[in-house]
């Protein structure tokens, strides 16, 4: 049976099983509408994308999320004379209208998602999908979408649902992945003489935090896990498992090597129900591959099982 | 418009749209439960083998609601009794029994048959492959046992599984269920967390052959 009967067979399956319904959220009043344009949220100048709004500060994590390839780029804006209070470590708390963006490139920009956190202390996530002229973004649908791009793998881009966004960001120690202790790197310092990260520790204004490790295969391997799993598994609930794979800046204890193993594993494999992470990709990433592998090379044989 | 809270708790609010045949919009399109972006709530001690003396309201209510709602259909074995087929209240909530090794699925003919089920009605085979129902018994190693109150609600909310992992399997009716208020899934929870704990690791999904080789 092809994918498309399949498909077809699930939906007659489930259609009268379910007595199928979809749930919709509420609009809370006076929440004003997600802007229709990507220039419209403050990212750049109408018709001028390379003109970075009033505010708008480009940043880059250390451990990035693999995104099957595609090139990225991050921005922040918060609002004048606000700031981000950092008293604990892991886990920031941003001054209401903060607005955040990451775009998604092969080739040529396809999407950029947008997080703001709104005055009565929601977060909201949206994505813009680019023209193919690169000169406008449009507002997705919060349903997400499969669109043909020219150098993504096999030619296909999947646009997260807006549901998607909340499944690596609703539950992470803040909704804010990659503007963080252990990601801004040297960068760090900079923010808090500008004033803009308030309440850090001391000795952050010399130099940013890192993740630990005895040597540098181990800092990449556990800086890599940090950023692609550990919005899930963290110990401060997040997914109902034995296994922390986030670091803290105060430092914790390293993952097994079986850990490790299982770990491997699944970001390996592209099996539905077993791939880590379980969705927003649809190939294995070797560089975080040869990382874990790297590490684990240096783990003595009779520790790894 | 998609949101999550960091503060005061509201009753999840939802009206309902037709499906319209797709698949996909079976995700809920809801916003989170209370808590979502503060730390779970710690879960509360599973029960022991024990039965409570006596169950609070928001569990009575949540009883009530599994025992009306078609959660033992599916979540506690049947055997065989005097009349027929019936749950396996020894096994209560606890999922397809892990000793039963399923054989591989029939291969129906084409034809408007799609689904079968196993004797227990635990195990249920389809265009999705095959999948076992999960142990909901507070057991820490193979049940809900760490589970919070929010990677539950989120379950639901969501249809993933634990809230954020693969996507929830057929048959479990997601989008039926996706209409309990949060009171009612926290009253589902409460009452769970009654059940005698039973260890059971129930067999992971087993998807249809070109998925599984790739």
């Amino acid at each position: 049976m092809n994918a498309i009967r399949r498909l077809y067979a699930l939906a007659v399956v489930l259609l009268p099983l379910l007595s199928v319904a979809v749930a919709v959220a509420a609009p809370r009043s006076g929440t004003p509408a997600l802007p229709e344009q990507l220039h419209d949220t403050g990212l750049f100048a109408r018709g001028q994308p390379d003109r970075l709004g009033a505010g708008v500060e480009p940043f880059e994590p250390q451990h990035p999320l693999w995104s099957d390839g595609a090139s990225k780029r991050r921005w922040i804006r918060l609002p004048p004379g606000t700031a981000i209070d950092a008293r604990d470590p892991d886990r920031w708390r941003f001054p209401p209208g903060t607005k955040l963006w990451k775009e998604f490139s092969h080739g040529r920009p396809v999407e950029t998602r947008y997080l703001e956190l709104g005055a009565d202390g929601h977060w909201r996530f949206a994505t813009y999908v680019w023209s193919a002229d690169g000169r406008t973004a449009r507002l997705a649908p919060a349903g997400g979408s499969t669109l043909s791009v020219e150098g993504a793998p096999a030619g296909r881009y999947e646009v997260p649902s807006r549901d998607d966004c909340l499944t690596c960001h609703a539950g992470a120690r803040s909704p804010v992945l990659g503007f963080a202790a252990l990601q801004l790197g040297p960068d760090l310092p900079r923010w808090i003489r500008l004033g803009r990260l308030r309440h850090a520790p001391p000795a952050w204004r010399d130099r940013a935090p890192e993740v630990p490790g005895a040597t540098e295969a181990e800092r990449a391997a556990r800086g890599y896990l940090h950023g692609n799993c550990g919005h899930c598994h963290h110990g401060a609930g997040g997914v109902p498992v034995p296994l922390v794979l986030a670091q803290d800046v105060a430092g914790n204890a390293a993952p097994t090597p079986a850990q490790l193993h299982e770990a491997l594993r699944r970001m390996s494999t592209r099996v539905p129900t077993q791939q880590m992470p379980p969705l927003g990709t649809r190939i294995p990433d070797p560089h975080g591959q040869a990382l874990l592998r790297a590490w684990l090379d240096q783990v003595p044989v009779s520790s790894t099982r | 418009m998609k949101s999550i809270r960091t503060t005061e708790h509201r009753d999840h609010r939802v009206r309902n749209t037709l499906l319209g045949g797709s698949l996909s919009l079976v995700t809920a399109l809801t916003m989170l439960p209370t808590g979502a972006v503060e730390a779970a709530e710690p879960a509360s001690p599973p029960a022991t083998a024990a039965k409570p003396a006596r169950l609070t309201t928001a569990q009575a209510r949540g009883q009530y609601l599994m025992s009306t709602s078609g959660c033992m259909d599916c979540h506690t074995p049947w055997k065989l009794g005097d009349k027929g087929p019936e749950p396996d209240t020894t096994r209560l909530y606890s999922g397809h029994p892990e000793q039963l090794k399923m054989p591989p699925a029939p291969t129906l003919p084409e034809g408007p048959w799609v689904m079968t089920a196993g004797a227990t009605n635990t195990a249920w085979a389809g265009p999705w492959g095959v999948s076992f129902t999960a142990n909901l018994t507070p057991d820490i190693e193979t049940g809900l046992g760490r589970w919070s109150e929010a990677d539950f609600i989120r379950t639901i909310r969501s249809g993933r599984h634990m809230g954020r992992g693969r996507e929830v399997l057929p048959p479990m009716p997601i989008a039926v269920y996706n209409h309990f208020t949060d009171r009612d899934l926290k009253a589902i929870y409460a009452y769970l967390r009654t059940i005698p704990p039973i260890r059971n690791k129930v067999p992971d999904p087993v998807l249809p052959a070109p998925q599984a080789a790739r």
